[in-house]
């Protein structure tokens, strides 16, 4: 492995040596109108038909031989500005871009340089400008970055309300969902029919599910990158709404103009503030509401140092009277510094915390309460530097350490003043990773970005680890034969990984490309969760001296085109997945407040692959995209469906999702969505048995997943009314109307089985919405 | 026993919320709300797989001095909602460690009876094998009788209304569980003679917590496991008991694997109210063997029994 990464080093460092004086320019890309950063802004060089793309921080830096240049600086949906440099020492240029006068009320898909699609080295990526989240019909009007994303090839969810999302036949805490670097562990809110980021922060989404390069790791399908807005540093800017769920308020101004500005953003549920009239009978105090807030704020010192703060807090809260109240919420701190060390060495250092928890309660006074918590709470330093070494080669190394709390339960009961502890001892950890990579055209038509990240993950004390025997049955409980104590921070047990990354491009012509990639990736940190949709009380489980870390080989190869001047967009891909050590559960296993834990888990293989399609339509007065996979993903575990493969909880033949934005004359957008997706599977029994009189469901073909749940599909539609244009008025408004689950479908969330209490046994579907769901929202800026 | 108002009123609260355990009181919780949002559920036809037909051992059976029972039937498609069919020819036979038999005769509808006349199966420490010839074939299980403490006394308390609550009358059991890991219970209550038998009212116990990861051990019954003693109504709200009422509380040994299999049971038939948190199916594993090694359902226990009752207002 030391040969390999040497190997690697030297021909990264090889392109470092070429004879010819060069020159650095660089700078940052931003938006004229309110000073954000753009991302994947293109800075193209017309002398060498070469270029660049502006980075997460809109920084791009791009080395030349001595010369004449005429640099172009685009970014769809601005006026591309084009250049002419005399490099004969290194140059800073920043470039503001202004809004193309009529397209600024177009729908920007992508922000990337007009073929991204082909001529980028990334593949198995999609990225939904805000912009285009915003006109998406939603359910309750409420925008929503999380069902956007479902309507992407390879991304599916369980059902309606369930929280998180599926890539690629994977299980939901396989995705690395990252708020400005910081891991959010539960991404929704009131289940999942809402997710946690507040659409007026988000800058911009990207999703990757394939191909990820080094500089990413942790989780085994995919990496969710939300980034959030500076704030504007031009001029104060207020932004609000009132929607049928939710009621939001943000407020964005420069601190010091162009050097340093905030943004603080809110959101706030009021069901029951609507709700209070109608309870009563001790019901007076109940609570049923979901909140976040969200700060950004940035500094710039000088030309070489930037520095960001974001925070986000959110919280559900439900009570029943003032006896029992259920909360959970995630919190994250981010802090940033951006430094240039030279015009050529771009690094940032993210530090940050992030937690999530929940609490239970019941009891009304001190001496008679059950209370019940559980926490997972991590701290990381992640540097990251990038070397931009020409326009063809560019390398980024860096690394990352964390530092994992797990409070898997505290549970205590007080009973007249007796205390009953049956809390679950805290679990701790540390994780740790070091990526290089380097992205190189190895020629006008063909780029690679290879890599190779080392992770590292050490479990440790305090606490008790145990030790567990034989089952008496496969897909039985194993008993404990041991325990050993540890201290804080004394080792238990550690793994570590090498993970290759490589992908490349091959371009055909300037409007057609091949890809390929290839990544492995590891995961030491599982949600613990059996049930159909996860629930909020699902806690976070290290991997131990019992459980191994997750592991996932993902090869994928693409075909892309674009036609009439890159009007359309088709993506083609197919992926082969394999997993190992995949987390699953025996039969009756106890996941909660379970000391013991470990021995009701159990590890198993998977494997998934499937074809995707998608077809985008990204100029004129209709835009949108059809997106299709052909999907599926299995299991094997032992004593789990006789030991053979079967399909997965996540497994999904066919997902076909529509949108369509069309835009009527200058205050009408109209949009609509439309979605089929073949049922998942699920588990019935064959049998049923009585027992000292009670009826009791059994499997006798001790198959797994062996029903399939009906076809789902659904349309949504929704209009936008822009307020009236007026120059000299800075208010701005829209009404949105949207009409969710159009024709009314009664689409099954999951069918179950069940008995009565007079021992008839049936089957059940359920439907969390089996209606159709009007809202009007309204929305404004100053 | 006198019991402080705020602490029934407090597992009362977890209870309602809970039904019997509090682990899953998030649930409870979850779907309260679900049924705010817009949710519906219709019964629709499912294809199900074709699961054969096994052997039924329902062997529960205990060391009182009263006549013991032990039923024999067939399984049925999950769907097929009429009375199961019934083993009438079988020979039944449970021998005790000591070489003592004890031979349990078909009466009707699959029942076979050992009559006890005054005497027990056995006690704390008896090991016990059941055999069953039927039609060619020979099934197997062996249990033991574990130890089981004394229910010290049932206890009772008036409750006004307030919510999820009618006022009246309600019981909590009093028992310890010994020193030492791994006692198991079915804890079984009777209101006037008849059980408690809905699937919500089952109450079993690990020590004297809910399972072998509560770490609990040689304590006086948690709550609510000692307080789960009133009958459920169809909404699964409390039905307070009336003066004059006689409750009884026996206390069951079970061996760990038969803990299992009623814990697998009850979340099982329970299910079906988790909506979208529905828990994967599970099946039951039994202790009876075939000899030809086909699948055979149910369980044989022979538990220790300790008992008390209280009758209400005396």
């Amino acid at each position: 492995m030391r040969d390999i990464l040497f190997s690697f080093l030297l021909m990264a460092c090889s392109t470092l040596a070429f004879g010819q004086e060069k020159f650095t320019v660089n700078g940052y890309l931003r938006d004229g109108s309110n000073g954000e950063t753009l991302i994947g802004a293109n800075v193209f060089i017309k002398e060498l038909s070469t270029g660049a793309n502006s980075n997460e921080y809109g920084f791009y830096s791009i080395s030349l031989p001595q010369g004449k240049y005429t640099i172009e600086y685009s970014y769809l949906g601005f006026e591309t500005v084009t250049q002419v440099v005399e490099l004969d020492q290194d140059r800073k240029i920043d470039m503001e871009f202004e809004a193309e006068g009529i397209e600024i009320e177009e729908i920007v898909i992508t922000g990337e340089a007009e073929n991204a699609n082909v001529s980028d080295v990334e593949m198995s990526a999609n990225k939904l400008d805000i912009a285009t989240i915003q006109k998406m019909p939603t359910l309750l009007g409420e925008v929503e970055v999380l069902r956007s994303i479902q309507l992407l090839p390879g991304v599916s969810s369980v059902g309606e309300g369930a929280s998180g999302f599926n890539v690629r036949g994977g299980s939901i805490d396989q995705n690395l969902v990252l708020l400005d670097e910081a891991p959010v562990y539960n991404s929704s809110h009131l289940f999942g029919f809402f997710s946690v980021f507040n659409p007026d922060a988000v800058k911009d989404v990207k999703l990757l599910k394939g191909g990820v390069p080094a500089r990413y790791g942790g989780r085994l399908s995919s990496i969710l990158d939300v980034r959030m807005k500076e704030g504007n540093n031009k001029r104060f800017a207020l932004k609000g709404g009132v929607g049928a769920i939710f009621s939001r308020l943000s407020v964005e101004a420069p601190i010091v103009k162009d050097k340093s500005s905030f943004i603080l953003a809110g959101r706030r549920s009021y069901i029951d503030v609507l709700a209070k009239p109608f309870l009563q009978d001790g019901l007076e105090d109940s609570k049923l509401n979901f909140y976040d807030l969200t700060l950004k704020t940035n500094y710039k010192f000088g030309e070489k140092d930037r520095l960001f703060l974001s925070g986000y807090l959110g919280r559900d809260n439900f009570g029943f009277g003032d006896q029992a109240g259920f909360n959970w919420g995630n919190k994250t701190l981010t802090l940033r510094w951006n430094h240039l060390f030279s015009e050529k060495l771009f690094s940032n250092l993210t530090l940050y915390a992030s937690d999530y928890d929940y609490k239970i309660s019941f009891g009304d006074d001190s001496a008679n309460r059950f209370d019940w918590n559980a926490k997972i709470v991590n701290y990381s330093a992640k540097p990251e530097f990038s070397l931009f070494v020409s326009p063809e080669n560019m390398i980024r190394f860096g690394g990352q350490g964390i530092i994992y709390r797990f409070e898997p339960g505290n549970a205590v009961g007080v009973s007249e003043g007796e205390v009953l502890d049956i809390s679950v001892d805290n679990k701790y950890a540390i994780e740790g990773a070091l990526f290089v990579e380097n992205e190189i055209d190895l020629s006008p038509a063909l780029t690679i970005n290879y890599g190779l990240r080392w992770s590292y993950f050490n479990y440790t004390g305090k606490g008790l680890a145990y030790d567990f025997g034989e089952p008496l049955s496969l897909g039985t409980r194993k008993p404990v034969t041991g325990a050993v104590d540890f201290d804080q921070w004394e080792s238990i047990k550690t793994y570590s990984n090498f993970e290759p990354r490589l992908a490349i491009k091959y371009q055909l012509s300037e409007n057609n490309s091949i890809k390929a990639s290839y990544n492995r990736m590891s995961q030491y940190i599982h949600l613990i969760s059996n049930t159909t949709a996860s629930t909020p009380v699902d806690i976070w489980q290290p991997s131990t001296n019992n459980l191994k870390p997750q592991l996932a080989d993902q090869v994928a190869l693409g075909y892309f085109q674009n036609f009439e001047d890159n009007t359309y967009e088709l993506s083609t891909e197919i992926y082969y997945k394999k997993y190992s050590n995949l987390l699953d559960y025996i039969d009756g296993a106890d996941i909660l407040l379970n000391e013991l834990l470990e021995a009701d888990l159990l590890e198993g293989d998977g494997r998934a692959y499937g074809l995707e399609l998608m077809l985008k339509k990204n100029k004129g007065k209709f835009t949108g995209w059809a997106s299709y996979t052909l999907a599926r993903s299995e299991r094997r575990v032992e004593g789990i469906n006789n030991s053979t493969w079967y399909p997965s909880r996540f497994d999904q033949t066919h997902n076909l999702s529509l949108t369509g934005f069309y835009e009527a004359g200058k205050r009408w957008t109209f949009s609509a969505n439309f979605v089929m997706i073949s049922g998942t599977p699920t588990t019935f029994p064959t049998n049923r048995f009585v027992q000292q009189g009670f009826v009791i469901p059994n499997n006798s073909l001790e198959t797994r997943n062996n029903v399939r749940i009906p076809l789902y599909h659904r349309l949504d539609i929704s209009a936008t009314l822009q307020g009236k244009k007026n120059p000299d008025r800075r208010y701005q408004s829209e009404w949105v109307f949207s009409i969710y689950n159009l024709y009314s479908k009664r689409n099954p969330f999951s069918i179950f089985f069940r008995q009565q209490n007079d021992a008839v046994t049936q089957a059940i579907r359920l439907s969390v919405i089996g209606n159709f769901v009007p809202s009007v929202s309204y929305n404004f800026k100053f | 026993m006198k019991i402080e108002r705020s602490e029934v009123e407090k597992s009362d609260m977890k209870k309602h919320l809970t039904i019997y355990n509090p682990k899953t009181a998030c649930l409870g919780t979850c779907l309260a709300i679900m049924m705010i949002m817009m949710s519906c559920e219709d019964p629709i036809d499912v294809p199900l797989q074709d699961g054969g037909v096994q052997v039924v051992v329902d062997a529960w059976i205990d060391n009182q001095v009263k006549d013991q029972q032990i039923i024999l039937s067939l399984s049925q498609p999950y769907f097929d909602s009429s009375n199961p069919e019934v083993v009438k020819d079988a020979q039944v036979v449970v021998s005790r460690g000591d070489g003592a038999l004890f031979e349990f005769v078909h009466v009707a509808d699959g029942r076979y009876v050992w009559t006890s006349n005054g005497e027990s199966l056995g006690k704390e420490g008896d090991v016990f094998t059941l055999n069953i010839d039927y039609d060619n074939l020979n099934y197997k299980a062996s249990t033991e009788i574990h130890r089981v403490p004394p229910v010290d006394s049932v206890g009772v308390e008036f409750r006004e209304d307030e919510i999820f609550l009618d006022d009246g009358y309600y019981t909590q059991f009093y028992a310890r569980d010994p020193m030492g890991k791994g006692d198991t219970y079915w804890i079984k209550t009777f209101h006037n003679g008849r059980f408690l038998d809905k699937s919500q009212e089952m109450n079993i116990a690990y020590d004297a917590g809910f399972d072998a990861g509560s770490g609990i051990d040689g304590l006086i019954f948690i709550p609510p496991l000692r307080e789960l003693t009133n009958r459920l109504d169809d909404d699964l709200l409390n039905i307070p008991y009336e003066i004059g009422d006689t409750v009884e509380v026996e206390l069951h040994s079970i061996n760990n694997q038969a803990f299992n299999f009623l814990e697998i049971a009850r979340d099982q038939i329970n299910n079906g109210d988790n909506g979208i948190f529905s828990i994967p199916l599970a099946n039951t594993r039994g202790n009876v063997t075939s000899s030809d090694g086909s699948l055979v359902l149910g369980f044989f226990n022979v538990a220790g029994v300790s008992k008390n009752s209280r009758v209400i207002g005396e």
